[in-house]
């Protein structure tokens, strides 16, 4: 078929967080459209927040999502913090990153076992790949309960935290209990390397089309919770300047924001954050990369799971080390930080499971006046759709079940949450 | 770092206290550990919103007895015994079901695993009000004791070799 015409429309792609569709129209070998439509209700919590007082913030903006709620409510209390002058403490800073690291490891491992493994393996979903490796499914089902009991641990819930809050924590664990998470921890290593072995055997589709990639940086850590914008492309931002790097516009097929930067698109997530900061992985985590073959800088949006795979790594690896840090210097009661000032405007961000997560609160006199929320999905939908057009003429020749197989496969890659978003996918043949 | 193999028989509580009716299942759990005289091979969980993960806390059992309120269309208060079987496993797996997973979906999935427990019952609670807030309503109160007492005897009877599967309190 030498000048195919088909259409694709997937209505609405499964395996994804929301509802999305993909719709792509061939007519005689020319791409007439290729649209990712995200067809979701806004969710208006910008809109919740204004009238609130502050330290309602963080438990609001957490239900943004269940699946990245410790990281909206971290965003959204350095957001707080900045705009009320509030300084953490060492201690607070520790516990959060381990709190971090609970969720993207949980998020983590739901993605790359329940959600792409099935498509690698030629299966269609969790419950085949469950009678043919129940093995790999138990792993999962292990690693994702060590990460909500972490999470649970120190904020008090698996998902949906209680315990942080504005200058610290309102409850701390036990030193018994973070010996136990750390002997966990360390206990799950066999896990770990098991899934790199996975992924090193899992085949996954080549294609590659470069971008710009963004995500948050710190010289002497692999960035998950502040530090400032770096680019692959170029340039170095603030937080406090994330709109000249997100430049939100809308399409008339989406219900979310599309953004790009000095190139028509972006990406963030984990295949963003290791080509930005590879420098600053652990050590271990560098040596699952080699294992993988995923090198810096990679242009493969498929290898987005892979990415996440190094991140399992690496997040087990720190987070031993940072419960040993905590476990030697002793956690200690310690009232939360009261703010010097009620009033004032700031911007926190953080590195979700799925990217750069911006929340920017002006407060006044101790109640939110103004709040604005850029989610990291709604970031990488017009690289998505960028990414869809550059593939369809890649594979025009196969056929519609093959296409749309790749399709769904390039979304999911990117791990899309498309209820925060306000974003989804349908891939429709005709 | 091992494990002691689990307690034959699982008596599990599932939801979310803060949602009103939803805390049904821990309710019972207190009332069935007031009554006392559980044997040792018995061991009575509060399950949460364990979603995917209550596969493993099925692990290596023999029975699990599961307490959850359930939209069944019943005056609120009003409760079943349901037998997990073929027919409540049946079916495929909801489109992104795997971010928001529940019962139905994790016995799937343990089923799957060959992990399913030989007897697995429900005992499902017809909630009158799941929203913000803890406590339970009147009339899902007042079932509390009837949900403890049945599991209580549906335990003795299994300790006792009489159970066959038919439990004598079914509605």
């Amino acid at each position: 078929m030498a000048n195919p015409s088909f259409r694709v429309d997937v209505h609405h792609i499964t395996r994804v967080e929301g509802h999305g569709n993909i719709v792509v129209d061939v007519q005689n070998g020319q791409l007439k459209q290729c649209d990712l439509e995200i067809i979701e209700t806004p969710r208006f919590f910008e809109a919740m927040l204004k009238g609130r007082p502050y330290a309602e913030a963080s438990h609001i903006s957490s239900r943004i999502c269940g699946i990245c709620a410790v990281g909206h409510a971290t965003a959204s209390l350095r957001a707080t913090e900045k705009a009320l002058g509030v300084e953490p403490s060492e201690q607070t800073v520790l516990l959060r990153k381990l709190n971090f690291h609970g969720e993207i490891l949980d998020s983590h491992v739901l993605h790359a076992y329940m959600l792409v493994a099935p498509d690698a393996l030629g299966v269609g979903s969790v419950i085949p790949l469950a009678k043919s490796a129940p093995d790999v499914v138990l792993r999962a089902l292990r690693m994702k309960k060590l990460a909500g009991d972490l999470c649970a641990a120190i904020c008090g819930r698996h998902t949906h935290p209680i315990a942080l809050t504005v200058g610290g924590f309102s409850h701390y664990p036990t030193t018994s209990q973070l010996q136990e998470l750390r002997d966990r921890l360390v206990a799950t290593r066999g896990d770990v390397e098991a899934t790199v072995d996975l992924f090193q055997k899992l085949k996954l589709p080549a294609f590659e089309r470069d971008t710009e990639y963004i995500a948050l940086h710190k010289d002497d850590e692999y960035c998950f919770i502040d530090g400032k914008l770096v680019s692959t492309d170029g340039g170095e931002w603030p937080i406090e300047k994330y709109r000249d790097v997100t430049n939100e516009y809308l399409v008339p097929h989406s219900t979310a924001k599309r953004t790009k930067n000095q190139r028509p698109s972006y990406m963030v997530g984990a295949l963003a954050r290791f080509n930005v900061n590879y420098a600053q992985l652990h050590p271990k985590a560098k040596e699952a990369a080699r294992a993988l073959n995923l090198t810096p800088k990679c242009t493969n949006p498929y290898l987005n799971t892979v990415a996440q795979v190094v991140e399992i790594v690496h997040c087990v690896e720190d987070s031993i080390e940072l419960a040993e840090r905590l476990i030697k210097t002793g956690v200690t009661w310690r009232a939360p930080v009261q703010p010097p000032r009620l009033s004032g405007e700031g911007a926190g961000a953080c590195e979700v499971p799925r990217g750069t997560l911006f929340h920017n609160y002006v407060i006044q006199d101790g109640w939110i006046s103004g709040a604005n929320c850029i989610i990291p999905t709604g970031q990488n939908l017009q690289n998505i759709e960028l990414d869809m057009r550059s593939l369809v003429p890649t594979i025009m020749h196969k056929e519609q079940k093959d296409i749309t197989l790749a399709l769904e496969m390039l979304v999911r890659a990117y791990d899309p949450c498309i209820s925060c978003s306000t974003h989804l996918l349908d891939v429709r043949f005709e | 770092m091992s494990c002691p193999p689990p307690a034959p028989t699982l008596v599990l509580a599932l939801g979310n206290p803060d949602r009103g009716d939803d805390g049904v299942g821990q309710a019972v759990l207190r009332d069935l550990t007031a009554r006392g005289g559980l044997p040792q091979e018995v061991e009575v969980l509060d399950g949460g919103l364990a979603g995917l993960e209550t596969c493993l806390l099925l692990q290596g059992r023999r029975q699990a007895l599961i307490v959850d309120a359930a939209e069944m269309g019943l005056t609120p208060g009003e409760w079943r015994s349901l037998e997990v079987g073929e027919s409540l496993l049946a079916g495929e797996l909801r489109p992104g079901v795997l971010h928001s997973a529940g019962l139905r979906e994790a016995l799937q999935l343990a089923a799957a695993l060959n992990e399913l427990p030989e007897r697995v019952t429900v005992f499902a609670v017809q909630p009158g009000r799941i929203d913000w807030g803890s406590g339970l309503t009147w009339p899902v109160s007042q079932a509390v004791p009837a949900v403890g007492a049945a599991i209580q005897e549906r335990i003795l009877l299994d300790k006792d070799g009489c159970s066959d599967g038919k439990d004598p309190d079914h509605r």
